[in-house]
């Protein structure tokens, strides 16, 4: 079983890396030919959807232990849905291009995967580049718990891959580290048990393509039972996101700040811990709500 | 005990169903067929020198010759029998050597374009600019027509058609005509300027993305 396990965990992780590979390698040459204000609005779904898939699935228990061995590996998968207003943006005219009415909604990134063109002024077209048609947005990352020391416990989540120099993208690198305390160890009275969260992360696609960086502060309650234990957090997430490419028309370097999102982070989800490992699936109301699933191993 | 081992399967079930709509997500690969947008650019440099009130330049150019496709489209990871549509974009000039005089002025100036004894067709019309300093990229004004423009896309869809290999020479090769009036007239003129054709070219790549 658990030999099936781990050939599931690695095909997972295979094909994670395949897609990344692949579609971060496009993604590059179609902002190369979006000035900086189009490039923003066409990767304008991404935030919400790594925000919101990022700052999921990481404290999934309010029971942390005030001391002992407490060590899990593991992977979680986050996902959620695009809706049909994030498929489209109105794009803003580059620099000597004058649009002529109508002015075409062009795709986002997870948009439809056709070029649009824009007629402009003396008879000057503009094209848009497609998107890659993606309805739903899926994220993976392994993760580590430790502890117990004084009812804390630290966290990490790392992942790096890289994928060849055939590929125009050939790094993505994910960083997170936090820690959560025990809130019910001071309040043994208590029905539930309670503990604060914070946890941070970087994610970075060819160094600054896609620069990210995710904060998340929650407070989960659980109650354990024989082998279930449900949860629910009530939290906060920060998100920030940059990116940096070249103009294929200029050659120059474009910078595209986004502006940092903050939202409230809502979960509730279910924790079953079987002999040979611990799995979880949840739900979060958040930057973009969505699933999140997790496989681990230890106690 | 034996309904406890399956309700944690139960509940991923459930959870991922419940959220996703009554429909369990299964992420898997697919293929897409993406089209792809790029830039690219030629430039076109030309002098002019003389006296009196008015600016009259012509000169012949091969389009080819500033402008490598096929290395653009090799840039951007693009085949050259992917290529779905090259078009002008628009135009850009700046003054590379300044007059003399600073208060050097083009007013109403007009670039034209013929191919093969063609009619000349307005490309640039009502075209103002201080050329008594060195600027850097500005926009030049098309002409509100577009005659000069449809022709040259028709030079760049032949181009597009005959990739990898080029047209002959007299389908690419085009006459520009540069004429205006400049100010001070009392003053002879000698300046250089650059004229940028901007182009927007897209193709089609096939990729893998995970849904």
């Amino acid at each position: 079983m658990t030999r099936r396990i781990a050939v599931t965990l690695a095909l997972v992780l295979t094909v994670l890396a395949v897609g990344a590979s692949s579609t971060g390698a496009q993604l590059v040459d179609n902002l190369g030919a979006l000035t900086s204000d189009n490039a923003r609005k066409y990767l304008g779904p991404l935030p919400d959807a790594l925000s919101g898939t990022m700052n999921a699935a990481i404290f999934t228990s309010g029971k942390v232990p005030k001391v002992g061995l407490d060590f899990s590996i593991g992977i979680k998968a986050m996902g959620v849905a695009f809706a049909d207003e994030d498929r489209l943006f109105i794009p803003t005219d580059p620099p000597g291009f004058t649009s002529v009415p109508p002015v075409q909604p062009v795709p986002t990134v997870v948009g439809g995967s056709n070029a649009v063109s824009q007629s402009g002024q003396g008879g000057a077209t503009q094209y848009y580049p497609g998107g890659f048609n993606i309805g739903e947005f899926l994220f993976a990352a392994p993760q580590l718990t430790i502890g117990s020391v004084l009812g804390t416990r630290a966290v990490l989540r790392w992942a790096s891959g890289r994928f060849g120099s055939d590929n125009l993208i050939d790094k993505v690198s994910l960083f997170g580290i936090g820690a959560q305390h025990s809130i019910s160890q001071y309040m043994p009275a208590m029905p539930v048990d309670l503990a604060l969260g914070v946890f941070y992360q970087s994610f970075e696609i060819n160094d600054s393509l896609l620069d990210t960086k995710a904060f998340h502060m929650d407070v989960t309650a659980s109650r354990s039972f024989p082998i279930v234990q449900p949860y629910a957090a009530i939290g906060f997430d920060s998100f920030k996101m940059d990116a940096a490419y070249e103009d294929t028309g200029t050659g120059t370097n474009i910078s595209v700040d986004f502006d940092r999102k903050t939202n409230v982070h809502l979960t509730a989800g279910l924790l079953a811990r079987l002999a040979f490992a611990t799995l979880h699936a949840e739900t979060n109301i958040a930057a973009t709500n969505g699933l999140a699933v997790g496989l681990s191993f230890g106690r | 005990m034996r309904h406890f081992r399956y309700l944690p399967r139960v509940a991923l079930v459930a959870a991922l169903g419940v959220a996703s709509g009554g429909c369990v997500l299964v992420p898997d690969i697919e293929d897409r067929i993406v089209e792809l947008a790029v830039g690219g650019t030629t430039v076109v440099g030309f002098v002019t020198s003389g006296s009196g009130s008015t600016i009259d330049e012509t000169n012949t150019v091969n389009i080819l010759e500033g402008l490598d496709i096929a290395q653009i489209l090799a840039d951007n990871g693009i085949d050259v029998s992917d290529v779905t549509n090259i078009a002008l974009a628009g135009l850009e000039y700046r003054v590379t050597v300044p007059d003399p005089e600073a208060t050097r002025q083009i007013v109403n100036g007009t670039v034209t374009i013929s191919r093969n004894l063609g009619p000349e067709l307005a490309l640039v019309s009502g075209f103002n600019a201080g050329a008594g300093a060195a600027t850097g990229w500005q926009v030049a004004p098309l002409d509100p027509g577009g005659a000069a423009v449809a022709e040259i896309n028709d030079i760049l869809n032949t181009i597009r058609t005959e990739l990898p290999l080029s047209p002959p020479p007299d389908v690419t090769t085009i006459t520009y005509h540069v004429t205006g009036g400049t100010t001070p007239t009392a003053v002879p003129h000698d300046f250089s300027l650059e004229l940028k054709v901007k182009l927007t070219i897209t193709g089609t790549v096939k990729v893998k993305v995970l849904n």
